[in-house]
This record gives C-alpha cells, structure tokens and sequence, in this order.
C-alpha cells in the first residue's frame, strides 16, 4: 500500500516549483503553453506565490503533485481557486485520484467558502471526473462567474466548476 | 616549501588566487611561493608581493604545458627544496602534473572540471554538486586520476576569502559586482533604471581588482550624474561591502561562496561556463536567485526583482540559515585529510 502525505511548499521550493510547472504535462493544460523563464517565476513567487496556499502531495517519498488554492472575495463570497501541478512527467490516473481526494480533504474543512476548478476542455479525464467530487458547472448566470474568470485569468478552453463547502 | 602554480590575469580573474590564499590560511602555510606567468598590478596582491615570483618575461608566454612545466621546475629549484606543488589552472593537466611530480613529494590539484584527466596525489573540487555523495561522480574522478588519489570534495572543502577587518561596515542597499575581471557596465542599465525610480537607494559599484583602469574611467562618466552610485575602484577586500549592503548582486564566481559565509541576499548572474551550475547545487549555498547573463536584458523586470528581494530579505537571510559554510569545519578538514 502506498503511502501519502502532504508538505507544505515554502521558499526553499522555489525552484524546484518553476521546473514542475514547465513539465510538458502541466504546460499542455495550462493557459500558456511556453516555457516559463526564471525571472518571471521569481517575480510571481514574490508577488502571487506568498498569497497562494500550495503544499507537495508526497507518494512513498517522492513529490507527485503540488496542490495550489488561490483565495480571493467577491462581495458575500470567499472564493478558493483550486488546481494541481504534476510533479512527475507522466502521471497515472490512481495517483491523480488520490490526488484530488488529498486536495478535496483539505477545501472540506474550509467551510463557507466556493471551490472553483478549472479543466481544459481537452482534458478527457478530468471532464469524465469532476462530478464525482461533487463539482457542478459554473454557469454565466451565476453571481461570481465573470469576476473568477477575470481574477483567474480564465481562458476559453477552460470549462469552469464551483461547489460549495458547508 | 610550498610552490603554488595557478592563473593570475585579466582574463582568468582573481578566483585561482582567491582559492589558494584560503589554502593557505587553512594550512597555516607560513612558506610559500605562488609562481604565475606574468607580474600584474592590482592593489589585491601589494602585501604579496614577495610571495609571488613569474614565469615568463616580457616578450615570452605559455606555449604549451611541457613547457610551462620545465620553466616551473627550473625557478622552483632555484629557490630551494620542492616539497608541494598545488595547481589551481585550467590550462594544464596530465602532462604538466605528471612531470612536475617527479620532482616534488606531493601534488595537489585545484580543479573546476571533474572530466579532465589528472596525475594528483590530492585533488580539491569544493563544487556543491559533490555533497551529493553520488557515487558515480566519484567513479568519474577515480578513472581520471592517478591511483590512490585522495578527493577532497564539496562545500566542506570550500576556498573562499574569509578575512575581513570585521569593525569596518560599509552599509548600502545594494551591491553590484561582476567579479574580479568582469565589467561592471553589465549592470548599467539596471542602476540607472533603479536610480531613477527611486533615488533614496545607496548604490554600490565595485570595480573589480582587475578591471582595466580605461573601463574605470567610462564606468565614472556613465554615472557621474547619479549621487547615490558610489564607484569603488579596485577594492583589496569586497567582504566589508557585502558585509555592509541589503542585496548583493554578482556574478556566480569565488563571491558567491562569500556571501554564503556572510549570509547576505544574494542575485546571481552565471555569466561564464564554470558557473554553470544547477540549482540544486546553488541552493547548497543558500543561493535560491539565480539567472543567466541573458537575463541582464530584461532590466526593468530585475529591477523589481530587486525590489522585491530587498522587502524580502529576512526570509531570504532565513533561507541562507542552513546552508552558511562553517570555516572551522572547512579548516580541520583540510587539516585532517592534508597531513604534511
């Protein structure tokens, strides 16, 4: 049986979270598709990084995935913006699941807040598999829609899913 | 007796110098000569004069390394008894070593390049990549190097300048250094976007020991205007300005290890090819910033980095907190492992 754990990212990660997020695995579902360079990241630690709440999911020792919520408010709402970086090139779809439950374990304790994920469109099993983490579409009806797609710079591809913790 | 053969130049820079003065004071070696190929001026080497004998007169250079080894043997047995040799040159390897050590008890080798071959009887290489304990590395340097060769590796043998008048305090926000031969109008753009956008931050510039006085002279006219750069001229010692600064920002030579020791925030630009290494050796050192030479064009974004390093910098000095080289260790390491 494997075992998990979770690790929260700190600055000593810095470098090692740019290399993760330009494996080709997280680039071709990420709104850009280019390499990130150094100096950008650098900047973004600094400004976005340190108001961003990211921890390593850990399987037998090894970092598989790096787990990342954005917080932001809109009016009456406390919004997290969810998402999961591979730390691995190629990722398998029991580690992936376990993945999401380790992050789900996590939004659950935060209670009144609205969990926002984003998925590519072209991601076949993530768009098979959101409703089983009791996900529903975000639609443009809803109050927060455009304000989650401005702040999280939410692009066409990207379908977008909200629930709520209570 | 100690004969010390290392580069000395413009080209080559301070670093070779810089690692066997640290040799030396972790030996205590009170006998030496260090032999290099011409005589240079610079203020660093005024108290070294006596120690410092050249191979080659005005109208001769190095042709080639059997050369450069006989001219070595030929000044060394004027002055008397070769004991140890210690090598700290990229130009010559296995030939040179191999005939020098017929003439000495021991050779030392102080190396950059783990995938030369050498002919050493101790063979020092304090990049961080061997803290490692990865054995294939070490297989590397065994198949290249004469049997029984003993390897001192990584940050525990690190050479560095760790003397410095520690009263002395020369306090600025920041820092610029591109070395000991490096321009320091690499920097240009960066001090002068940051002086204009906020000219409250006391700028240093330091103009390494060997800079030719002629790039002196631009880098004061480029700055003239600006009152909070101070140019600093052929410094004999840069610890009292790191000492002293916020942020420094350097190339990622000899200095680096430097402020490691001091625990100053650093910004490192890899600007030549044995400064290449990853980021997981940087960090050894407690360097998490570092970029390219490239990345010098993108001025504005480095100037908020900056910025942004400096409003920082406690938690980047808590960063460094681990990593500090511990320079009695380094010194009872050398004193345990070189027995003369």
């Amino acid at each position: 049986m494997s075992n998990f754990i979770t690790v929260d990212v700190n600055d000593k990660s810095v470098n090692k979270y740019l290399f993760y997020k330009n494996l080709y695995i997280n680039r071709k579902f990420s709104a850009s598709k280019k390499i990130i360079k150094k100096i950008n990241h650098y900047l973004w630690w600094f400004q976005k990084q340190q108001l961003r709440k990211s921890f390593f999911i850990f399987k037998d020792n090894s970092p598989i995935f790096i787990s990342t919520c954005d917080y932001a408010s809109f009016k009456k709402y406390k919004i997290i913006y969810s998402g999961l970086i591979s730390c691995v090139p190629e990722t398998n779809l029991f580690d992936l699941l376990k993945s999401i439950k380790i992050q789900n374990d996590y939004l659950n304790k935060k209670k009144k807040h609205y969990c926002i994920i984003s998925i590519d469109k072209n991601n076949k099993v993530l768009m098979k598999h959101w409703k089983y983490f009791g996900y529903k579409p975000l639609l443009p009806s809803l109050d927060f829609f455009e304000f989650c797609k401005q702040e999280f710079n939410i692009k066409l591809n990207y379908n977008l899913y909200y629930k709520k913790i209570n | 007796m100690f004969f010390f053969r290392i580069d000395l130049s413009k080209k080559n820079g301070l670093g070779h110098y810089i690692r066997v003065k640290s040799f030396i004071y972790h030996l205590k070696i009170k006998e030496y000569k260090i032999i290099v190929d011409k005589l240079i001026k610079s203020p660093f080497l005024e108290n070294e004069k006596k120690n410092i004998q050249f191979l080659y007169k005005r109208n001769h250079k190095f042709i080639n390394e059997t050369q450069d080894a006989k001219n070595f043997l030929r000044l060394t047995k004027c002055n008397s008894k070769v004991d140890f040799v210690i090598k700290d040159s990229y130009r010559f390897n296995y030939i040179w070593e191999k005939t020098v050590s017929n003439y000495c008890k021991k050779i030392i080798i102080i190396d950059d390049f783990p995938n030369e071959k050498h002919y050493a009887d101790y063979y020092v290489n304090h990049n961080p990549a061997f803290d490692r304990n990865n054995n294939n590395y070490l297989n590397n340097l065994r198949s290249k190097n004469k049997k029984n060769c003993k390897f001192l590796l990584g940050t525990n043998f690190s050479l560095f300048n760790t003397n410095y008048e520690k009263r002395i305090k020369i306090t600025s926000d920041f820092v610029f250094y591109n070395g000991a031969s490096g321009s320091p109008l690499v920097y240009e753009k960066i001090i002068i976007k940051i002086s204009k956008e906020i000219n409250k931050f006391n700028i240093i510039l330091i103009i390494g020991p060997l800079v030719k006085e002629k790039i002196y002279k631009e880098v004061v006219r480029k700055f003239k205007k600006f009152k909070n750069v101070k140019i600093v001229y052929h410094p004999k010692n840069i610890l009292n300005f790191l000492n002293g600064t916020k942020l420094f920002i350097s190339s990622a030579g000899i200095s680096m290890f430097e402020s490691s020791y001091l625990r100053i925030p650093t910004l490192l630009f890899k600007m030549v090819k044995n400064q290449s290494l990853n980021d997981h050796d940087y960090e050894k050192l407690g360097h998490y910033f570092v970029l390219e030479k490239k990345d010098l064009k993108y001025f504005g974004k480095i100037v908020t980095l900056l910025k942004l390093m400096i409003n920082n910098r406690t938690q980047i000095i808590d960063l460094m907190r681990e990593t500090v080289p511990n320079i009695k260790k380094i010194s009872s390491n050398y004193k345990r492992n070189l027995k003369f």
